[in-house]
């Protein structure tokens, strides 16, 4: 027996005995929670899975003794027998719902073997795209029906392998795969605080963005591109923990969170750079407004979801810049821009380092003063690098750096202080 | 109240098998309608030999239109407006042993009353000459496993045909011959 479940044990006894008040013994529950999975299920489920992939193997070694009606046959009662087997065990019966619920595992697996034979029997290419799609189509239901997580990994994992190996153009098969993440895999994520599926799911939405870059700019691959597309992933990811900020369950909270604001400071850092900012501009004008429409919509979309509104400590400052970039005059932006962005740049790691601090969470707010150290090094770098002789450079910025960390050291220590 | 839930389920879980069932024999039966209904062609083949991950041992075969001299054959295909993936509906005319193509085209109309393929375009390699990259989902070749390289030995013996079932541009390869 683990620790928690020892513990949930000992807190019975001890509100029995009077020792701490049912107050006390709630918090304690939700701080060490007995998970639910126990040896059987998990023994269960891997066996499901040894099993269903068996299956698909020894179809996929074309066993030439059976006729193709046989195999689908066979292929077809198997599946339909697993998740009527296991409903009856799980549900009618009742006795045996660990097993029941593996049974059904494995009934959405001997399906995906039936869409790659039946590939096989006609010699299509279901890797690509379309079998991966029918897996999707027909796994989805189960993972709601049964509230089941293995079944809904299996239709995000089936749903993105079919974007990846699709490689569509930006027509609608490329605009569905989000609609259906969003759609379909979060909400029974979110319903069922599954911490696996949801981090996942969002991981899954990452992988979206960057052909969408390429997509819209209509161009290769582009180190360009791929800032904006961190750029936005990282808003996502911040707007979705801010949404969910109470939620205890979300697994790697404050590693998300932190993530986020990483990727954001990155994203900022580059722009801030003249030889960055002027390729950019040069290599794509105006791409960003689909974006721009995007990040405003997902804002009102989170606001209307969760019908409150979010205050400006919400807002991250990389949507305030997507706001403001296309906005420019053509002739004047790029010297403006740059200023911009670098004043943009240090407000943005000021007011991570006050978020810090308001929030309470000395992770953050270390992570912070980390990113403000950072970007005073490289707009030293940037800005005197050419204008100073070598050696004053060097000793300057060595003087510079030295003291920096002292007083921000000083400062870091006053205020963790402070927050305890 | 729980009876009910139950019994809710059950008639869903019966309907989505329902589903699944009938996902698999819409493909079986699209294969089917392409096959019987479809016009018989041969078609000259190059062969290879990897292997898929879930459908055991195959053969690609790789056919002299895969990549398409646009200087050898008709076409009315802007080369400057080709995009990855897009539809591409050749013309096939019997020409010798095999089937070969006589026409390219992006407008449908103009293969309506012919036998043609549909392709998907991979790229175009405009030069030293425009070659045009072109996948038909006819590439594939199953066969039974630990055989695949024995078949390859014997169709590189000879010169090898695929027999081909072509319905409204989808295909299906029926089976392979050495002539």
């Amino acid at each position: 027996m683990s620790f928690n479940s020892n513990l949930q044990r000992e807190v019975d006894r001890w509100v029995k005995e009077g020792l701490i008040t049912s107050a006390t013994a709630e918090i304690l529950r939700q701080r060490y929670p007995v998970t639910k999975t126990s040896m059987t299920q998990t023994l269960a489920l891997l066996g499901s899975i040894l099993l269903g992939i068996g299956v698909i193997l020894f179809f996929a070694a074309n066993w030439e003794s059976m006729s193709r009606t046989l195999k689908v046959a066979v292929v077809v009662s198997s599946f339909t027998l697993a998740y009527l087997g296991g409903y009856y065990l799980r549900y009618t019966k009742g006795t045996y719902p660990k097993v029941g619920y593996a049974l059904i595992c494995l009934g959405s697996l001997l399906y995906g073997s039936g869409i790659w034979l039946i590939a096989q029997i006609f010699h299509i290419e279901a890797e690509r795209g379309l079998g991966f799609m029918l897996w999707y189509v027909g796994v989805i239901p189960i993972a709601y029906l049964f509230h089941s997580s293995f079944n809904l990994f299996l239709a995000l994992a089936t749903l993105t392998s079919w974007f990846i190996a699709g490689k569509y153009p930006l027509n609608w098969a490329f605009l569905l795969y989000p609609l259906l993440l969003a759609g379909t895999i979060l909400p029974l994520a979110l319903r069922k605080k599954d911490q696996f599926n949801f981090t996942a799911a969002v991981i899954a939405g990452y992988i979206w963005f960057i052909p969408l870059g390429v997509k819209l700019a209509r161009v290769n691959f582009s180190f360009q591109l791929g800032i904006i597309s961190l750029l936005l992933f990282s808003l996502l990811l911040y707007f979705l923990l801010q949404l969910f900020r109470e939620e205890k369950w979300i697994f790697g909270k404050n590693l998300l969170f932190s993530l986020s604001l990483v990727g954001m400071f990155a994203a900022l850092a580059a722009f801030s750079f003249n030889d960055f900012l002027h390729e950019f501009l040069d290599k794509h004008p105006l791409y960003n407004f689909p974006y721009l429409v995007a990040a405003v919509l997902l804002v009102i979309g989170v606001m209307k979801f969760k019908e409150k509104s979010l205050t400006v400590r919400d807002l991250p400052l990389g949507l305030l810049y997507l706001l403001v970039f296309p906005f420019f005059p053509e002739t004047a932006r790029n010297s403006f821009l740059l200023i911009f962005n670098n004043i943009f740049f240090f407000i943005y790691t000021l007011l991570a380092i006050y978020y810090g601090y308001w929030l309470k969470r000395p992770l953050i707010f270390n992570l912070s003063m980390v990113m403000f150290a950072v970007a005073v090094i490289l707009k030293y770098f940037d800005f005197f690098f050419a204008l100073l002789p070598r050696s004053v450079f060097f000793m300057s910025g060595g003087l510079l750096l030295l003291l920096g960390s002292i007083f921000l050291e000083h400062k870091r220590r006053k205020l963790i202080k402070t927050m305890e | 109240m729980l009876k009910t839930l139950a019994g809710n389920k059950k008639y869903l879980l019966i309907l989505v098998i329902l589903l699944q069932i009938g996902i698999l024999t819409a493909m079986v039966v699209n294969s089917y309608q392409i096959i019987a209904r479809g016009d018989k062609v041969t078609l000259k083949v190059e062969p290879l030999d990897p292997r898929s991950l879930f459908q055991g041992d195959y053969v690609i075969l790789s056919y002299p239109f895969n990549n398409l001299n646009l200087n050898k054959v008709e076409h009315d295909l802007d080369l400057d407006k080709i995009n990855y993936q897009q539809d591409i509906y050749l013309a096939l005319e019997p020409k010798g042993e095999a089937w070969e193509p006589v026409l390219a085209t992006q407008n449908p109309a103009r293969v309506k009353d012919k036998t043609y393929l549909t392709g998907k375009v991979l790229y175009l390699r405009p030069e030293p000459q425009p070659i045009l990259h072109l996948k038909f989902n006819i590439e594939n070749f199953f066969v039974p496993e630990g055989k695949g390289k024995e078949i390859e030995k014997q169709i590189q013996e000879g010169v090898v045909y695929a027999q081909v079932s072509v319905y409204k541009g989808k295909a299906r390869v029926m089976g392979l011959v050495s002539k």
